[in-house]
């Protein structure tokens, strides 16, 4: 279990992984928002993220390139906790594992580039990489 | 040379003035380690906000001195005032275009800033 969230607390988040975190391998996405948040993504497609919200209006749900997937910033300390997709009912997402309590306990990370992939192939990968359970709550 | 530099969305863009080597630093304290933030300390004569002061949000804690700003819009922490060189600038190498043609990356102890701060005191200073 990975417990994490931005640095103010406003977003706070519990990301429940099947196997130990050092047998995953972080991604480092290279597109120009990830670099610049020095963002790593983790996820396990058949764990739990739950994430619990302060206050919504504090929280920016950024989107770029694709505009397909909404990054989770918070709007009072800046930090990016992660990525999710919502499709239907269904939401999908990536935890930033700078935003962890403890990012070491993850395994080396590796690079990604994913700049050239469409939108349909993008979603395909998201589909089968992120948590696809995840659960969001707003105390305000 | 002159640097140019933004946050992702482009509200907020600024140049700097930096050797095309650049030393900076990784920091280990518990902003910058959920930031994500390579730190380019430089004088203020160094660095010119081209547009985006409306555009900035401000987050302090703890001693409050660091005054961490970055965009509303997308987040990005591009500069910022750092606490150990309240009179200069720190700016995030990440955010830099062209990036340096070389990097040279130097881990800063901030978890134990009060120790290692005394390192870092001269790069502000207008030579």
């Amino acid at each position: 279990m990975i417990q994490g969230g931005c640095h103010c607390g406003n977003i706070s988040y519990i990301a429940k992984f099947q196997n130990e975190p050092s047998s995953y391998t972080p991604r480092v996405c290279d597109c120009k928002l990830c670099s610049s948040h020095g963002a790593t993504y983790a996820a396990d497609n058949n764990g739990i993220l739950s994430i619990k919200i302060k206050n919504k209006n504090d929280v920016s749900k950024y989107k770029q390139g694709s505009r397909i997937a909404e990054f989770l910033i918070c709007k009072i300390c800046g930090v990016m906790i992660g990525v999710c997709y919502e499709e239907n009912d269904s939401t999908y997402g990536a935890i930033n594992i700078r935003s962890a309590h403890d990012y070491r306990a993850f395994g080396k990370s590796h690079p990604t580039h994913l700049t050239q992939l469409t939108d349909e192939d993008r979603i395909k990968r998201w589909k089968k990489l992120w948590f696809s359970n995840v659960k969001i709550e707003y105390e305000v | 040379m002159i640097y140019k530099g933004s946050c992702h969305c482009g509200a907020v863009q600024f140049e700097v003035e930096a050797p095309e080597v650049v030393e900076c630093q990784d920091c280990n304290c518990s902003i910058c380690s959920k930031s994500g933030y390579l730190h380019l300390i430089v004088p203020k004569s160094k660095f010119k906000l081209l547009q985006g002061e409306d555009n900035l949000t401000t987050y302090t804690f703890d001693t409050a001195e660091a005054k961490h700003k970055f965009c509303k819009i997308c987040g990005i922490k591009s500069f910022y005032i750092p606490r150990s060189n309240p009179e200069g600038y720190d700016i995030n190498v990440l955010c830099l275009e062209p990036q340096p043609k070389k990097l040279i990356v130097e881990e800063f102890d901030g978890k134990n800033w009060e120790l290692h701060a005394h390192k870092l005191s001269h790069l502000s200073k207008e030579k």
